[in-house]
C-alpha cells in the first residue's frame, strides 16, 4: 500500500520528468535541415498556382519553374521555339470546274506540268467530282493566280462568290438555310472556315438567291451576321499551317505532351466557343486538327504577323487530366489541378509545406536539361528573427523582406543582396472617357500633372516603382525612346483646371463648374492589393490638395474584375496591367478592343494599332510605337503612374547560375536579363564548382 | 438527485443567460457590419474549418493542462492534507503559486527568448515546422503554453483539495473515531477519503476556468494559432462571428463542468 501511494504521490514528478524529455527533443529541431536544397523563405501562403494568370512575385516565380510556354523569349525579347518547334505553311486552292470532264482535263494538265507554268508547284493534288484541290507548300498573296490564267477559261466553272461573316457560330443559320432554300438547287457549294465565315458559290442566275439569303439573314438579327458579294469566281483559297511540337517532352506525372493538349488547351481557352479574352488572338484561326501526336494543322484565311505572339499566349492544360471519359472538362478536375498542378517546367510540385509553402524538385524529364539544384523549398516563416539568424547561419538563401528588415540591413551590411529585375508590370489609372469630367483631354491632363510621381511609393518592400518607359514592355525587341509623359506641375494643372471651367468654390472648398457640378470622383481600387490601395489613398491627397474631391474604393476583386470593369461601371480604377511583348494592342487600345477599358476612340490609334500589327521589320514597328506612345501621352486615356519590378533579396553570394551545357557556374550578378530566363537554373553557391579566378 | 439536477440546470441557464448579455454587449459595442452577426455567417465553412482547427490547437494545450491540475491538484492536495501537521498542502502549492505569479506571456516569451539564444532556431509557435517524423513540436508548444496556464489551478486544486480534507478532520466523527483508538493514517484513507469523495469530485470544475481565461493572453504572445488567439485576434480586426464564436469555445466548458460538478454534494 505504501509503494502504491508513493507511486501516485510522486506522479506529477513523472509528467514534469516527461516534459523534460520533450525539451530535450525538441532542443535539436532546425528551422531548415537540409544542406541540398535551394531555400527560399516567404511571408505569405501560396494558394492556387494556375497557368492562366500573369503573375508577379514569388506566385509568378513558382509558375514559371512549374509551367513551360509554348514558346519562349529570349534575352533579346525575340520569340524561340520551345515545346512549338516549327510551322509549315501551306495553301489549299479548291477549284470548281465546269463538269467532272473538265475537271478531269484541268487534272491533266496540271500533273503534266502545263498548269501553272511557273512557280510554286502544287505538292498535292485531288479531284473529287468537278471539285479540285491542290495543297501549296507556302504562303503568299496571288498563289493561284498562275495556276487559273494557266487552265482554259472553258473548264472553269462560272459562280457568284458570297460570303457571310459574324461574331459568333453561322454554321446552324447558313445550313438551315440551304435546307429551306427554294433556290437550293443553284448553291454549288458551301465552304465553312471555322464557325464563323462561310463562303458560298452560287451558279446561274444569282440575283434571286443573293436577295433571299440577304432577306434570310435579315430576318435572323442573331448571330449578326454581314453578308459580303466576292464576285464571280471559281476558287477559293485557304490557309493551312502545321505545328511540329517538340517529342520526348513529359507532363510531371510522366505522361508524354501530345497534340491532344494542345488542341484541349485551344478548345477550352481560345476556341471559336470559349468566352475567354484569348479568343480574340485567335480569331484568325479557323478549325484545329491533330495530324499525329506531334503535329496539328489550323486552317486560317489569312496568317497575321501576329501569330507566334498569339500562340505565345496559349497557356498548355494537361487533357489527360481534365477531360472526362466523355470528352468534356471535370470541374472538380480543374481545382484539384490548381492545388496540385501538372506542369513540364523545369521544376515539379513535390508537395504542399504544412506551413503554407511549397516544394519543388527538379524535372529529370526536363527537355532543355535537368536543373542542378534538384530541391527548392519556399519556406513560410512569419517572424523576423529566425530569418535572421538563418541568413547568419547560411542556412537560407532567397527571402521576401518586410518592413522590418530595413533596419537589420542597415546594422548588419553585407549580409544580403538585391536584384532588380526587370518591369513586368505598369500601374496605371484608367480614366472612364464616358463619363465627365474624363472626356476633356484638358481634365485628364491636369489631373496627370497634378501628382508628383516621385513622392508616391508602392508599400510593398519587394517591389519598386520606376518610371512608365511606355507602353510595351522595356526589353521587346521593338521598344523605342520613353514617352513623354505630363511633369509634375501643379501650377499648370489648376490653369488647366480652371480653363476647363472647373474653379474652386470657395463656399465648400472644392473645385465645380458654373453649373454648380462639383469636380469630384471616386477611384476604384482591388481592396486585396494593399500596395495599391496605399497608392490610391497617396494619389487621392494629392489630388485633394489641388481641390479635388477623390473617394478611394477599395472593391472585392470579384466585384471589380467580374461587374465593374466589364460592365464599365466606374470614374477611375487604378489597376496594375503586364507590360506586353506582342505587337497586338489592338484589345487595350484599339476603339473596338474588348479590353479598352477607358473607352478610348481615336481614329489615329486604332489606324496604328492595326498598323502596329502588320509587318516584322523592327524599324518600321519601333517608328510605328512610337507614334502610338506618342499619341496616347498626348491623349491621356490613363494615367501612367509607373512600371514596377521585382526585388529579390538574396544572401550575399548564395546563388549561381549553372545551366545544364555550362561547365562552370556564373555568379548571379554577373547576368543582366530577366530573371525568369535563368531563373531554372539557379543552384547554391559552392566553392568546389566555381571556376578559380 | 431530481433536486441537484433541477437546480444545476437552473444554475447553467442563469450562466447562460448571463453570459449571453456580457457577450451580446461586447459584439454590439465591436460590430460595424449587422449581416455578420446571422447565425448562418458562423456555420459557413470558412468558420467551421478555422474553429475546428482552432480547437484542436487549445485542446493540445488542454491535454497538457487539465490532467496536470487534476492529477497533480488531487493527488498532492490528498498528500499535504495527509501531513497537515507539516503544512505540507502550503509547501507543495507554493512552486506553482509563485510561478502563477509570474505573467504567463512572460514565461512564453522568455521560453522563446531560450529557444532562439540556445537552440539558435524560433522561439514562437508559427516559425518552424516539421520536414518529417511524429510531430513533436506542436506538442511542445501546447507545454509551453499549458505550464502556465495550468500553474494557477494547480496551486488552487491543492489547497481546495487539501483545505477540504482538514477542515472535516476536525469534525466530531473523525474525533470520536480517534477516541475509539483508530490510527490517523486509517481514518484519512478508509473514512474520510471514501466519505468525501463526492464532494471532493465537485472541486474539479475550479481550474477550467482558469486555464481557458489564461489561454486569451498566453496563446497570441506565443503565436499559437488557438481559440484564444482566434479571440484577441477578432477583437483587433472588428469581428463580432469571431468574438461570439471564440467566446463561446471558450465559455462552453466552463459551463458544462460547473453543471456537472453541481451533480456532486456540495463541497463545503
Amino acid at each position: 500500500m505504501f509503494l502504491i501511494r508513493g507511486i501516485l504521490y510522486s506522479l506529477p514528478l513523472w509528467i514534469l520528468l516527461a516534459g523534460g524529455s520533450l525539451f530535450r527533443t525538441v532542443a535539436g529541431f532546425r528551422l531548415v535541415a537540409e544542406s541540398d536544397a535551394l531555400i527560399h523563405v516567404i511571408s505569405k501562403r501560396i494558394d492556387r498556382l494556375s497557368p492562366l494568370e500573369s503573375k508577379d512575385g514569388v506566385e509568378g516565380e513558382i509558375c514559371g519553374l512549374l509551367f513551360e510556354p509554348l514558346l519562349r523569349r529570349d534575352a533579346s525579347g525575340t520569340l524561340q521555339p520551345n515545346l512549338i518547334t516549327g510551322w509549315s505553311f501551306r495553301s489549299v486552292v479548291t477549284i470548281r470546274c465546269n463538269s467532272e470532264e473538265a475537271a478531269g482535263e484541268a487534272e491533266a494538265r496540271i500533273r503534266a506540268g502545263e498548269a501553272p507554268a511557273k512557280e510554286p508547284r502544287p505538292i498535292a493534288l485531288e479531284r473529287f467530282g468537278t471539285v479540285l484541290t491542290l495543297v501549296f507548300d507556302r504562303v503568299e498573296p496571288g498563289l493561284e493566280t498562275p495556276l487559273l490564267e494557266a487552265l482554259p477559261q472553258r473548264l472553269l466553272g462560272d459562280f457568284l462568290a458570297l460570303k457571310v461573316a459574324s461574331d459568333h457560330s453561322i454554321r446552324a443559320l447558313i445550313s438551315s438555310w440551304i435546307e429551306s432554300s427554294g433556290k437550293k438547287e443553284q448553291v454549288s457549294t458551301v465552304d465553312f472556315f471555322g464557325d464563323r465565315e462561310a463562303s458560298l458559290f452560287i451558279s446561274g442566275a444569282a440575283d434571286p438567291v443573293v436577295e433571299e439569303l440577304r432577306t434570310y439573314l435579315a430576318a435572323n438579327p442573331e448571330p449578326k451576321s454581314h453578308l459580303e458579294i466576292v464576285g464571280r469566281r471559281c476558287y477559293s483559297v485557304d490557309r493551312e499551317t502545321l505545328i511540329d511540337l517538340r517529342p520526348k517532352v513529359f507532363w510531371h506525372d510522366g505522361v508524354p505532351f501530345s497534340a491532344e493538349d494542345v488542341r484541349f488547351s485551344y478548345d477550352t481557352l481560345a476556341g471559336n466557343s470559349s468566352e475567354s479574352p484569348l479568343a480574340q488572338d485567335f480569331d484568325f484561326v479557323h478549325s484545329l486538327e491533330i495530324v499525329s501526336p506531334l503535329r496539328l494543322r489550323f486552317s486560317s484565311t489569312g496568317m497575321p504577323d501576329t501569330m507566334e505572339e498569339s500562340w505565345e499566349k496559349l497557356p498548355i492544360l494537361p487533357a489527360h487530366l481534365l477531360v472526362g471519359k466523355k470528352g468534356e472538362v471535370v470541374p472538380e478536375a480543374i481545382s484539384q489541378y490548381l492545388l496540385s498542378p501538372i506542369g513540364m517546367g523545369p521544376y515539379r510540385l513535390l508537395r504542399r509545406r504544412p506551413d503554407g509553402g511549397i516544394d519543388l524538385a527538379a524535372n529529370p524529364a526536363y527537355h532543355r536539361g535537368v536543373p542542378r539544384e534538384r530541391l527548392v523549398r519556399y519556406v513560410r516563416v512569419s517572424s523576423l528573427e529566425p530569418i535572421l539568424l538563418s541568413l547568419q547561419d547560411g542556412t537560407l538563401d532567397q527571402i521576401e523582406v518586410d518592413s522590418r528588415f530595413a533596419g537589420w540591413i542597415q546594422r548588419n551590411p553585407g549580409i544580403v543582396e538585391t536584384l532588380k529585375d526587370i518591369p513586368r508590370f505598369q500601374e496605371l489609372v484608367v480614366w472612364n472617357l464616358k463619363r465627365p469630367p474624363f472626356d476633356r483631354a484638358p481634365v485628364r491632363r491636369a489631373l496627370a500633372q497634378a501628382i508628383n510621381l516621385k513622392s508616391i511609393r508602392l508599400n510593398d518592400p519587394n517591389r519598386y516603382l520606376t518610371a512608365s518607359s511606355g507602353v510595351f514592355a522595356r526589353d521587346a525587341p521593338f521598344s523605342p525612346v520613353p514617352m513623354t509623359l505630363p511633369d509634375f506641375d501643379p501650377a499648370g494643372a489648376k490653369k488647366l483646371l480652371d480653363e476647363a471651367g472647373f474653379t474652386v468654390n470657395e463656399k465648400v472648398g472644392f473645385r465645380s463648374n458654373s453649373e454648380g457640378a462639383a469636380c469630384s470622383f471616386t477611384l476604384a481600387v482591388d481592396a486585396t492589393n494593399p500596395g495599391l490601395v496605399t497608392l490610391a489613398r497617396s494619389l487621392s491627397r494629392q489630388w485633394a490638395e489641388m481641390s479635388l474631391r477623390v473617394e478611394v474604393e477599395a472593391l472585392a476583386p470579384e466585384l471589380l474584375y467580374g461587374e465593374r470593369l466589364p460592365e464599365r461601371k466606374f470614374d477611375a480604377v487604378l489597376l496594375p496591367r503586364e507590360l506586353p511583348y506582342g505587337q497586338d494592342q489592338r484589345d487595350i487600345w484599339h476603339s473596338e478592343g474588348s479590353g479598352n477599358l477607358s473607352g478610348l476612340a481615336d481614329k489615329e490609334v486604332d489606324t496604328l494599332t492595326q498598323s502596329l500589327c502588320v509587318g516584322r521589320d523592327v524599324e518600321k514597328l519601333r517608328e510605328t510605337v512610337e507614334r502610338l506612345q506618342n499619341r496616347i501621352a498626348e491623349l491621356q486615356p490613363v494615367f501612367f503612374l509607373g512600371d514596377s519590378g521585382r526585388i529579390i533579396t538574396l544572401r550575399k553570394g548564395a546563388i549561381d547560375i549553372f545551366p545544364p551545357d555550362a561547365e562552370h557556374p556564373l555568379p548571379l550578378a554577373e547576368t543582366t536579363h530577366r530573371v525568369e530566363i535563368n531563373r531554372p537554373w539557379w543552384v547554391r553557391h559552392s566553392p568546389q564548382q566555381s571556376p578559380t579566378p | 438527485m431530481t433536486r441537484r439536477l433541477l437546480s444545476s440546470l437552473l444554475m447553467t441557464v442563469i450562466r447562460v443567460i448571463f453570459i449571453g448579455i456580457v457577450l451580446g454587449f461586447l459584439v454590439r459595442r465591436i460590430t460595424s457590419t449587422p449581416g455578420d452577426l446571422e447565425l448562418g455567417s458562423w456555420l459557413t465553412e470558412p468558420w467551421r474549418g478555422v474553429l475546428l482547427n482552432r480547437l484542436i490547437v487549445s485542446g493540445r494545450v488542454l491535454i497538457f493542462a487539465l490532467p496536470t491540475i487534476l492529477i497533480t491538484g488531487y493527488l498532492w492536495g490528498i498528500f499535504g492534507a495527509r501531513f497537515r501537521r507539516l503544512h505540507l498542502a502550503r509547501l507543495l502549492s507554493l512552486p506553482f503559486s509563485t510561478f502563477a505569479c509570474v505573467p504567463g506571456f512572460w514565461f512564453v516569451i522568455l521560453v522563446a527568448a531560450y529557444s532562439y539564444f540556445h537552440w539558435q532556431r524560433p522561439g514562437f509557435a508559427d516559425e518552424l515546422t516539421l520536414e518529417s517524423g511524429p510531430n513533436l513540436l506542436v506538442w511542445w508548444h501546447a507545454a509551453v503554453v499549458a505550464l502556465p496556464a495550468a500553474a494557477a489551478g494547480v496551486a488552487w486544486q491543492i489547497r481546495a483539495v487539501a483545505t477540504h480534507l482538514e477542515r472535516t478532520m476536525g469534525r466530531p466523527w473523525v474525533r470520536s473515531l480517534l477516541l475509539e483508538g483508530e490510527n490517523d493514517d486509517t481514518i484519512f484513507y478508509r473514512y474520510l477519503l471514501r466519505h468525501k469523495a463526492g464532494s471532493l469530485i465537485s472541486l474539479f470544475s475550479g481550474g477550467i476556468p482558469l486555464v481557458l481565461s489564461s489561454l486569451i493572453v498566453l496563446e497570441p504572445a506565443f503565436h499559437l494559432e488557438g481559440i484564444g488567439a482566434l479571440l484577441t485576434e477578432s477583437i483587433k480586426t472588428s469581428s463580432p462571428s469571431g468574438v461570439l464564436i471564440s467566446a463561446i469555445a471558450l465559455v462552453s466548458p466552463s459551463i458544462l463542468a460547473s453543471f456537472f460538478s453541481e451533480l456532486f454534494p456540495a463541497s463545503s
